[in-house]
């Protein structure tokens, strides 16, 4: 698997075309988000000529997984579309504050189900290191996420430190929440245990 | 007055946790397994979460996954797996915040201290109503 990254203009128009059909297949067919985009193709206003965007692919050159970056300090998903989600707290703008959003990683291949079926490990990693690498080399220090409950336990399950920004909300008969994630390396996590009673 | 700091943490001491109802927000039963390690002579056969909030805002949010665990020689019971999520940060007395690992683990037995086992398991199969538990 690689992964690319760029702004548009970084990026070959066919790639970006490709991550547009992937992101429909995703976020319309598969999760049935009620998105107005052009058929086929999953765009919205967030994606113009400042999006930093990231694309893993196969050996077969396919893509298998996505995700774009924003500044807190531009509109943002988060802020403009769900700032419920803050559970009555002020979106960020900061400078130190990045926004990823259309992250996924569905492994079309695999049978599809639970919480994390949009998100297929090892790809979902290796797209989530990327963008933290990206994010920091943009100077931030946190990213904040509209993500389903499903990936905090990915989170902590693969060694990334996340918490959350407040009580999830059902959307869409989903549950959604905010996710706060340090833009640090992630460490191997313990084998879960359960508690003693 | 409780307020989020701009790291998005809701910091907490432990007698203001004890102090705060929880109310219970939704629970629900994995479709797909959760991966763990092996526990010698446990036969675990349904998982899930549940999650928690405070009524009052700013709002505490506080989650953590469950199994339902069956042992030889012990009584089948339900019980917290691994450490909770959460937007809260527990301070000592002073306000100095505690490590994130060690905060989770006083969060953890506060969770291990109520009786949410019901209310998790009525809503994960559908026959739940409004839980809130005054600590």
């Amino acid at each position: 698997m690689e992964v690319l990254a760029g702004r548009p203009h970084e990026l070959s128009p066919q790639l970006l075309e490709s991550v547009e059909r992937y992101r429909y297949k995703v976020f319309v067919e598969m999760l049935g988000w009620e998105l107005d985009t052009p058929p086929g193709l999953e765009r919205d206003q967030f994606d113009h000529a400042g999006t930093l965007y990231l694309a893993a692919r196969d050996d077969e050159q396919n893509v298998v997984g996505t995700a774009r970056l924003l500044p807190t300090t531009s509109p943002y998903l988060l802020g403009d579309v769900f700032p419920q989600l803050m559970g009555g707290a002020t979106p960020p703008n900061d400078p130190l504050v990045w926004e990823l959003s259309r992250f996924a990683a569905v492994d079309f291949t695999a049978p599809n189900g639970g919480a994390l079926g949009q998100f297929s490990s090892p790809v979902a990693v290796g797209l989530l290191e990327k963008s933290i690498e990206m994010a920091a080399a943009q100077g931030a220090q946190r990213l904040i996420t509209v993500s389903p409950l499903g990936i905090e336990r990915l989170l902590r399950r693969e060694g990334f430190r996340a918490h959350r920004a407040a009580p999830p909300q059902i959307i869409d008969g989903h549950p959604i929440f905010a996710c706060w994630i340090e833009v640090t390396p992630r460490t191997v996590p313990a084998p879960r245990s359960p508690a003693a009673h | 007055m409780r307020t989020v700091s701009s790291d998005g943490y809701l910091r907490l001491k432990t007698r203001e946790l004890d102090r705060i109802p929880l109310r219970h927000l939704i629970s629900n039963v994995d479709d797909e397994p959760v991966p763990q390690a092996p526990c010698c002579g446990a036969a675990t056969t349904l998982s899930g979460y549940t999650e928690w909030v405070s009524p009052d805002e700013p709002t505490l949010s506080i989650g953590w996954d469950w199994e339902w665990r069956t042992a030889p020689g012990t009584r089948a019971g339900v019980v917290r797996l691994g450490l909770p999520r959460t937007n809260i940060l527990v301070v000592s007395d002073a306000c100095v915040p505690l490590t994130w690992e060690d905060s989770l683990q006083v969060l953890a037995g506060f969770i291990d201290a109520i009786d949410w086992q019901r209310a998790a398991l009525d809503a994960a199969f559908g026959s739940g109503n409004d839980v809130t538990y005054k600590n």
